[in-house]
């Protein structure tokens, strides 16, 4: 039993990793851009089925990764200056952005599956082989995964760090119009959100592509999780969101292992259901929000 | 002429869906993600109730509107907490939760498996179980329920239920309760869903959770806000572009397998054009804020 426990922990912290690449980039864009981007799933996507076929027309990993991210870049920033950034130019609210994160989610999702049908789609040549340390069992996949997860959640921390642009995305979360006063660049900094999340999502739909491969409508639940965690977290704090995330992916896994896969979400969105509806300021954050009935 | 029937069923049953979505959305400016968890209490009460419990549909019908009016009472608690995107996202919550509870609960709805052999509605001996008579069936519903609008939308009721959707506080200065016209426009709209879920259960015979998704809630609010949210035409001009889209890309000798995604594309597509671009949808009266 013991080794059950440790076993669950340990695929909860690596997949909680995983999950929490996606979870920084919709927090930060949630937080600084105040759009739900459920189109997300679909930078996500894209992401995944690019590098599957960059795989498949023998590019080579880092070949079809490099593939994979410019796709989502440039998505994301399509999206921002596109459909965002004039919906918000027109002062529309919150309930707008979300439809048309959905219609872009919708598009994208389909356009796919129109491309590469609906099936998974796992990679030709995968990596193999485990790891054993004691009663515990680490696929070679869990160790990219967890490599590359917490490399790239290093590199956004030192690019936080050493840029303007964390006290700037802060200012820009608090209030875009003194943010403006201030000289600050807003639309630079929402293109900036933009663009880091996209990649991050990327990275994230890559590590989840070598491991179970990829079907159009994956997007959505991975997205969804995502927003549970900004509705929870309700900072901007990268940190708290990977804990939370880990926390969240522990809760889905136990779930799972006791009761039915099919119960993990509604479990998660019981628990934001609950948090929208009595602690609607968010778990962490004192602020008592605007919108209450 | 049976598919020309058909189609007409799913046009009726996507108009009342239509029209019950506008309820909320136009009417009440609740943005919900949740219509087809109405939609789906409506067709799995009436497919136990046949199917498990044996009685027929007239008696299965009140007792599937009775328990959407009780989930109802749920959303309008809901509604009374909280509002805009917080209000969009505990119905997204409400939606996965129904799906996670419907697939699971093996011993009453079946699970994945569905619920198959739910018999058809009968009328003074006369069984409703071809696409003709289910058409006219249909029919009747979506005449009643427009006409029920033509009447609604001119009361001193809806005049109130928008009041609220448009100044909540104006409302409460009125010394009125805006959680009651809330609840009043939800009890409403669920009403109208449990009807297109009763219609739906006894004309394809068999239903399962895939019918009920996020998606298809998606796929009702993006009906509603293509056609046009507040009035009786837009709705049922979302709900015909969305039917007879699949017909058109045929004509154009399109493959059925390459016809249900561009469907969607250029439904998906359509929604980030209207909201950008006619953000009162095609025939719309009012403009979600």
């Amino acid at each position: 039993m013991t080794g059950i426990v440790a076993q669950i922990c340990l695929n909860s912290v690596v997949a909680g990793l995983t999950v929490s690449l996606v979870a920084i980039g919709f927090t930060y864009i949630f937080r600084v851009t105040r759009v739900f981007h459920l189109a997300h799933g679909a930078v996500y996507i894209a992401g995944a089925f690019s590098f599957w076929w960059a795989l498949s027309q023998s590019l080579g990993w880092v070949g079809s990764a490099a593939m994979a991210l410019s796709v989502a870049t440039i998505l994301g920033y399509i999206f921002e200056k596109t459909v965002y950034s004039p919906l918000r130019r027109n002062q529309t609210n919150q309930s707008i952005s979300l439809i048309a994160s959905m219609g872009l989610y919708v598009v994208i999702v389909n356009a796919l599956a129109l491309l590469f049908g609906n099936d998974n789609k796992t990679i030709l040549d995968p990596v193999t082989g485990t790891i054993e340390i004691g009663s515990i069992i680490l696929t070679r996949v869990q160790l990219i995964q967890t490599v590359v997860g917490i490399t790239t959640i290093a590199a956004f921390f030192l690019y936080l760090k050493f840029t303007k642009s964390n006290l700037a995305m802060r200012a820009v979360s608090d209030n875009e119009t003194i943010s403006k006063a201030y000289g600050i660049n807003t639309e630079k900094e929402r293109t900036r959100v933009f663009i880091a999340g996209s990649i991050l999502a990327c990275i994230a739909a890559i590590l989840r592509t070598i491991e179970v491969g990829v079907d159009p409508h994956a997007g959505m639940g991975i997205t969804l999780t995502a927003a549970v965690i900004a509705i929870l977290v309700s900072r901007l704090n990268a940190l708290l969101v990977i804990a939370f995330t880990i926390v969240l992916t522990l809760l889905q896994n136990t779930v799972e292992w006791f009761l039915d896969a099919q119960w993990r979400d509604g479990i998660t969105f019981l628990i934001l259901l609950v948090a929208i509806l009595f602690r609607t300021e968010g778990i962490i954050s004192y602020n008592l929000r605007k919108d209450r009935a | 002429m049976n598919y020309f029937l058909h189609i007409s069923v799913l046009l009726e049953i996507y108009i009342l869906l239509a029209l019950s979505a506008n309820q909320k959305v136009g009417l009440s400016g609740l943005l919900t993600l949740a219509q087809a968890v109405f939609y789906g209490v409506g067709a799995y009460v009436t497919a136990i109730i046949i199917t498990k419990l044996g009685f027929s549909y007239w008696l299965a019908l009140p007792v599937a509107l009775l328990t959407c009016v009780l989930a109802a009472l749920v959303f309008s608690f809901i509604a009374g907490k909280v509002r805009d995107l917080y209000f969009s996202l505990a119905t997204l919550a409400i939606q996965i939760i129904f799906f996670s509870v419907v697939y699971n609960w093996v011993s009453i709805t079946n699970g994945p498996y569905g619920i198959a052999g739910i018999s058809s509605p009968e009328i003074l001996g006369f069984k409703i179980n071809t696409p003709g008579s289910f058409a006219l069936f249909g029919g009747v519903w979506v005449i009643c329920v427009v006409l029920f609008y033509v009447w609604f939308l001119k009361t001193p009721l809806c005049r109130m239920i928008q009041a609220t959707r448009d100044d909540q506080i104006a409302v409460l200065s009125l010394g009125k309760d805006p959680n009651y016209y809330k609840r009043v426009s939800i009890i409403i709209s669920a009403v109208i869903a449990g009807v297109a879920g009763t219609l739906y259960a006894t004309y394809a015979t068999y239903i399962d959770p895939s019918s009920f998704t996020l998606d298809e809630s998606i796929l009702i609010l993006s009906i509603v806000l293509i056609g046009g949210a507040g009035g009786i035409i837009g709705p049922i001009s979302g709900a015909l572009i969305y039917i007879l889209l699949p017909e058109a890309l045929k004509f154009m000798q399109m493959p059925d397998s390459v016809a249900a995604n561009m469907r969607m594309i250029i439904f998906g597509l359509l929604l980030v054009l209207i909201v950008r671009f006619k953000p009162k949808g095609i025939f719309g009266k009012y403009l979600i804020q």
